[in-house]
């Protein structure tokens, strides 16, 4: 029993915070788009249903802060309260407390949040007070308008008559369908007569018959020689029409499923295509065999298709994990209105291919990097209004955040029309934090300058604010973005704006990985770090201050050896004329690994180890192989992290 | 004994040996009793880790019980086994020299584990079965793995 509740709250905590991750987006939507009647009837749905399934669940906290939030919603919906910004920032108020009040159910810790503020604050936006009394006049005649236009709704209901200008005041989606008569009447088909005389006939045929079949009045009417079947038939098209439409904006094809059961089906998968490998080898060794068998050449078609099968069943399970971005993208509105009300900015954030999917783990991992750039763009990016307008830009700053698909990856762009990135301002900074010289400087292009960005503790904001500029971020977007094996560009141009640009790969689970030998063992190396692969031989190898280096192209390439991170007994640890070289950049900076042998190119699925801690010791995770063996998957930002920190 | 399936008391246990000692496991623990396959090394593991092997699909570590209990150490050979185990919710593999029978004993005949009575650490004993002709040595395999439980336990 206890379970089942468990069970029913969860569902509960799940559904409820999607909506609220909704309600955030259709606010801020609301806000810049306040006629729209549409949304305010959504956002009024999305909190009557949180305080349905609270009332019913027992949370009675919840209840009465969504009880007279709904109730503000409510007037504003019916135009009686207008939806200043002040009236607004009390809702989100309202909506980040439900926020509060669910992390409390999820974590059971029974604590009570003091509401006493936030509903008097609702209650008073409710009765009306704290709204400024130039907007009275308005909100009277906006009130009596509703009313009226209540009325006349009632009105036209109660007849069935054409409804008249009201039908704009209404919304038609909330109107139950006509009635098959009314449609007939207003087609000028009968007359209301007929259609009084058809429903008595119903009725009468209703009470004499108990159950079973009551004739349509429709079918009355044609029967009567009232009208004709076409008609009827037209009449029901046109009565079925908008009430299909509604359903089918309601009723979303979906279900929800535990990630763990899809992982399973994965690995499943995953199994199934290793079997396929075996047997398609298997297959071609008896082709060879038995060239004239036609049992063989029936195996060979029917593991052919197979093949194919297996193929596209892995894609289909992939998609399976892949999510629009909008689940990311949907809590941003909010924040940059926030941010924007709280600098005094002016800044519209406009989103782009919101429906373009990700894998589930990327998206989960995404966000706080876009958080971060979003923040910048919207607290160095745009200016304050009035320096706008005195660069002849708009004064309202635009944020764009779009997502598309480009080849195997996909790109998350954020880009600003504020002031730019100064590179003479970034070499300033470079040189004051004494990161590069003068003339090491006037050897980069302007790119490589501007990656300086990444660097930890670099901030270039002259100002530290609560929003940005502390100087711990940038980096850690992009470590956060290179453990995605993603990467991430900037484009700017002083006063028109910058663009930050996300590449990531379309899903976590497979990636490309060099396969390297030492010793006895293989290791996968994610191949999004890999630069190049030298042969070298043993007298390249210097060392410099105890530290083993290679000059490569006459850049000096710190070096290590796998076998002895690894503790490997192998021919690359013990002096081999002939070693291989990979070489891995990891923040801008090469690495040389030293490995026994290189078996090439191919793409892994990356699995987690059970009872290990992933990334534990610069291991990834692992893979298995064709032939079914585990190989490991080389985490080289942990490997050489260490190594990092030395030459930093 | 709560760590051990008890039916009418009568225990459900699954023996395997290890050097000249025979151990039992709770046969509910065990998964499957799997030959020796190839067993991928993971560096800077514990050392009574062996490494990692597939199994259909998941990759699940391999724990050496020889290792693990101080036992000196053997040569796989044919008899072998790896016993796939369920400890608090990981997978894991236990390398046995063999895998004896699945026995039925009556809860009354096992005895508490006597002061030094075997090479391995007490701590991972729950019971002793005194058997006719043979002493089965009760493993609480909860304790094998320090911490287990929150699925990173290397």
């Amino acid at each position: 029993m206890a379970d089942e509740m468990d069970e029913i709250i969860n569902d509960f905590l799940i559904e409820t915070t999607e909506l609220i991750e909704e309600l955030n987006h259709k606010f801020v939507e609301l806000e810049a788009d306040r006629e729209n009647q549409d949304l305010v009837n959504d956002i009024f749905r999305s909190i009557h249903t949180i305080k349905g399934a609270s009332g019913f669940l027992g949370f009675n906290q919840m209840v009465q802060l969504t009880h007279i939030t709904e109730s503000v919603l409510k007037k504003i919906k019916d135009g009686i309260i207008l939806l200043a910004p002040q009236i607004m920032d009390v809702i989100l108020e309202s909506v980040d407390m439900v926020k509060i009040l669910l992390e409390h159910i999820k974590q059971k810790d029974g604590v009570e949040e003091d509401l006493s503020d936030l509903l008097k604050k609702l209650q008073d936006v409710y009765d009306g007070v704290g709204v400024s009394t130039d907007k009275d006049s308005h909100e009277q005649k906006t009130s009596a308008k509703a009313e009226a236009a209540a009325k006349d709704y009632m009105d036209t209901e109660r007849l069935g008559e054409e409804p008249g200008q009201s039908e704009e005041d209404t919304d038609p989606e909330q109107r139950p369908p006509k009635h098959v008569g009314e449609l007939l009447i207003e087609e000028g088909k009968v007359s209301e007569d007929d259609v009084e005389e058809a429903l008595t006939i119903q009725s009468m045929i209703k009470e004499s018959v108990d159950t079973g079949d009551v004739p349509k009045v429709g079918e009355i009417l044609t029967a009567t020689d009232k009208t004709s079947k076409e008609d009827v038939k037209k009449a029901l098209a046109k009565q079925s029409g908008p009430a299909d439409k509604e359903k089918g904006q309601q009723v979303e094809q979906t279900i929800r499923v535990d990630v763990e059961r899809l992982d399973n089906v994965l690995n499943l998968v995953g199994e199934l295509v290793l079997a396929r490998n075996r047997l398609m080898k298997i297959v071609a060794n008896l082709e060879i065999k038995y060239t004239d068998s036609a049992d063989v050449s029936h195996l060979a078609e029917l593991t052919a298709f197979i093949n194919l099968i297996t193929t596209d069943l892995q894609l289909a399970v992939m998609k399976t994990r892949m999510q629009p971005v909008k689940k990311v993208f949907n809590k941003f509105p909010r924040m940059v209105r926030d941010l924007a009300r709280t600098m005094k900015k002016e800044v519209e954030l406009r989103l782009v291919g919101e429906e373009t999917e990700l894998d589930k783990s990327i998206i989960e991992e995404v966000g706080d990097p876009l958080v971060h750039l979003i923040r910048n763009a919207a607290d160095h990016g745009i200016e304050l209004p009035d320096v706008r307008e005195a660069a002849g830009k708009p004064r309202h700053g635009t944020v764009i955040l779009s997502a598309y698909q480009e080849g195997n990856n996909i790109v998350l762009s954020i880009e600003d029309d504020g002031k730019g990135i100064d590179v003479d301002k970034l070499k300033e900074k470079i040189l004051e934090k004494e990161l590069a010289t003068r003339d090491e400087l006037e050897k980069l292009s302007n790119k490589e300058i501007l990656d300086y960005i990444f660097l930890p503790g670099f901030s270039t904001a002259k100002l530290v604010t609560d929003v940005s500029g502390r100087g711990v971020g940038m980096d850690v977007v992009k470590t956060n973005i290179s453990k995605l094996n993603g990467s991430i560009t900037i484009e700017t141009e002083v006063g028109q704006g910058a663009r930050f640009l996300l590449r990531l790969p379309l899903t976590l689970a497979i990636i490309q990985a060099l396969m390297v030998g030492v010793g006895d063992e293989v290791f996968a190396v994610p191949l999004s770090s890999v630069v190049e692969t030298v042969r070298l031989d043993k007298s390249e190898i210097k060392t410099i201050r105890g530290h083993e280096t290679v000059i490569l192209r006459n850049e000096v390439v710190p070096v290590y050896r796998l076998a002895t991170k690894f503790f490997i007994d192998s021919p690359s640890s013990n002096g081999a004329d002939k070693i291989y070289m990979v070489v891995i950049v990891i923040n801008e900076k090469k690495f040389g690994m030293m490995v026994d042998r290189l078996y090439g190119q191919e793409e892994v699925v990356i699995k987690s180890i059970e009872g290990f801690a992933n990334s534990s010791e610069g291991i990834a995770g692992a893979t298995i192989t064709g032939d079914g063996k585990v190989v490991l998957i080389i985490d080289p930002t942990v490997l050489f992290s260490a190594a990092l920190h030395v030459h930093k | 004994m709560d760590t051990f399936t008890v039916t009418d008391d009568v225990l459900q246990l699954v023996t395997f040996t290890l050097g000249s000692e025979e151990y039992a496991v709770d046969i509910l623990k065990v998964q499957e009793i799997n030959r020796m396959t190839v067993i991928t090394m993971v560096p800077n593991s514990p050392p009574y880790v062996e490494g990692v092997i597939n199994l259909r699909g998941k990759v699940i570590p391999v724990v050496n019980l020889r290792k693990k209990f101080g036992i000196m150490e053997k040569e796989n050979d044919e008899d072998s086994r790896i016993m796939i185990v369920d400890i608090k919710g990981i997978t894991m593999g236990m390398v046995v020299d063999s895998v004896s029978e699945v026995l039925r004993v009556p809860s009354n005949i096992v005895e508490p584990t006597p002061p030094m009575a075997t090479d391995i650490s007490t701590e991972f004993i729950s019971g002793i079965a005194k058997l006719a002709d043979r002493l089965i040595i009760l493993l609480d395999i909860d304790k094998l793995i320090e911490g287990a439980g929150d699925l990173t336990v290397f």
